[in-house]
């Protein structure tokens, strides 16, 4: 069991994407994506085909990141259990897609427009690296 | 790559054979370049090395000739290309290539078809209203592009293949909403036309101002449009397909942005003129007198309420989708270098901004 959010929640998830034939299918994805909850930030690194770096930052070094999802831990713990009792196929209101679309400030962000369409052009291997969440135990750990 | 001399003698003494030339074997003009797969594979990144890396600022000859080759006396011309890079190029156009093509899908096997229900009626003729307006919008997106590929010299080929790979993606989300109108038997609806800012994108003269109007300003608002698409749809088949074309389209807004950018860096005495037509697109995009985008806007309220009983819902959402466009424009614009667009963007989009950050 993976406690989220951390490194080894992140690192597990990488295990299970890295060689996944479904994520490659999907095609290459290069891109720096942040994850900001609470006062936790991580940065997840796409290269080619794999998911290659996770590593806890500070939450001023997300502005280095191409884009960071940003939402409530309600929000994150929502989207997960609805991952996990799904079986990685989440409600469509629960995809990171629709997520953003509903919030107001949008649930990706970046400063830089053309960084943040990252996440738009490669949004389906970063749903499927949440998806593949279904398959391990989480535990939900509100940061202190 | 040595060629043994004898091989050499013996061809030109083949009996029966003409005379040889073997002009064309010149070992000394090889610059003896070696490419190595990448992360990515044979990227064409991974051999544009060297000679065949140096892009021209001009391109000096209307030939087929690709870049890097041994010129020849004698060969026929076959276009007049645009020569200057700086009018075509975008920085970013080899890695959209290739993620095109590794991203490419198919319309006939995965979508999941079989998750496509009877609707009720009102939400089925909204979606093939929606479908109806994407299908002749996306013929448009590739038709654009597709006028501009005879004029890329292949000195700039990188630009062609990316063009070409828009071509494909524009096909296939024509097909793709074709064939979701026709697969739940409501069908095509009422056709919209091509309103006057779509018209506007096929009447550019420039690659700068199709790429402006079309990549930045139309296929940027489609993509957010795109996004919201899977908010609306009733089935997993049209999840995937929202969600697979917002992928492409974000590849077409990333060219359309990177290649303003170039422009505006290289060539910064073509602000104004960029700015011009972008008065004039903004002005004719969703003109309040265009009736022609009137089916698509009822179509996405009835959707966008879940059952076409919540217009409100609709109207709600629907202002959502038209601030994040209008915002999302104008972000890209920042980016590529044209943030001063903020004071003259046309009322019916400045009205949605919200303040700059900074």
């Amino acid at each position: 069991m993976a406690k989220f959010p951390s490194v080894e929640w992140f690192k597990a998830i990488q295990d299970l994407v890295n060689g996944d034939d479904g994520i490659r299918k999907l095609g290459t994805c290069d891109a720096v994506m942040g994850v900001k909850v609470q006062d936790k930030a991580f940065e997840i690194t796409f290269e080619a085909f794999d998911c290659t770096g996770v590593r806890e930052i500070s939450e001023a070094e997300l502005a280095n990141t191409d884009f960071y999802l940003d939402a409530s831990y309600e929000t994150w713990q929502e989207m997960l259990e609805n991952i996990s009792q799904s079986g990685g196929q989440p409600d469509r209101h629960l995809t990171l897609n629709t997520i953003d679309f509903l919030a107001p400030d949008g649930f990706a962000k970046s400063d830089d427009q053309s960084r943040k369409d990252r996440f738009y052009r490669y949004g389906q291997t970063f749903q499927q690296f949440f998806n593949a969440s279904a398959e391990i135990k989480t535990e939900f750990a509100v940061p202190a | 790559m040595a060629i043994d001399q004898k091989v050499i003698d013996k061809l030109r003494k083949e009996p029966g054979m003409p005379d040889i030339d073997l002009s064309w074997l010149r070992e000394e003009d090889s610059p003896g370049i070696v490419a190595k797969a990448g992360k990515r594979g044979l990227t064409l990144d991974e051999i544009n090395k060297g000679v065949y890396g140096e892009v021209p600022e001009i391109a000096k000859h209307g030939t087929t000739r690709s870049r890097g080759s041994i010129p020849r006396a004698g060969v026929m011309r076959t276009a007049y290309f645009v020569p200057e890079k700086s009018d075509i190029w975008a920085d970013n156009a080899t890695l959209i290539y290739e993620e095109a093509v590794q991203r490419q899908w198919s319309s006939a096997t995965d979508i999941p078809w079989e998750t496509v229900k009877p609707l009720p009626d009102i939400v089925e003729e909204a979606i093939c209203q929606i479908c109806t307006f994407l299908t002749e919008v996306e013929f448009i997106a590739g038709d654009a592009p597709g006028q501009w590929l005879k004029k890329i010299s292949p000195d700039h080929y990188e630009v062609a293949l990316y063009l070409i790979s828009q071509v494909m993606d524009e096909a296939r989300h024509l097909d793709v909403f074709r064939k979701r109108a026709l697969v739940n038997g409501c069908g095509l609806l009422e056709a919209q036309g091509a309103t006057r800012g779509l018209r506007n994108v096929l009447d550019s003269q420039d690659f700068t101002e199709m790429s402006a109007l079309m990549h930045v300003l139309a296929e940027g608002f489609v993509q957010t449009m795109f996004r919201t698409g899977e908010f609306i749809a009733q089935n997993e088949a049209e999840k995937t397909i929202f969600r697979l074309c917002a992928q492409d389209e974000s590849r077409h807004v990333g060219f359309g942005v990177m290649h303003l950018r170039y422009v505006l860096e290289h060539t910064p005495e073509r602000r104004e003129e960029i700015h011009h037509y972008l008065d004039r697109a903004e002005q004719l995009f969703g003109h309040p007198t265009d009736g022609g985008n009137t089916g698509l806007q009822e179509a996405l309220l009835i959707t966008m309420s879940g059952d076409g009983k919540d217009l409100d819902k609709g109207a709600e959402l629907a202002l959502a989708l038209n601030k994040k466009q209008a915002n999302e424009y104008m972000h890209r614009l920042e980016v590529a270098g044209l943030g001063d667009r903020r004071e003259r963007m046309n009322p019916a989009f400045g009205m949605l901004l919200d303040p700059p950050k900074n």
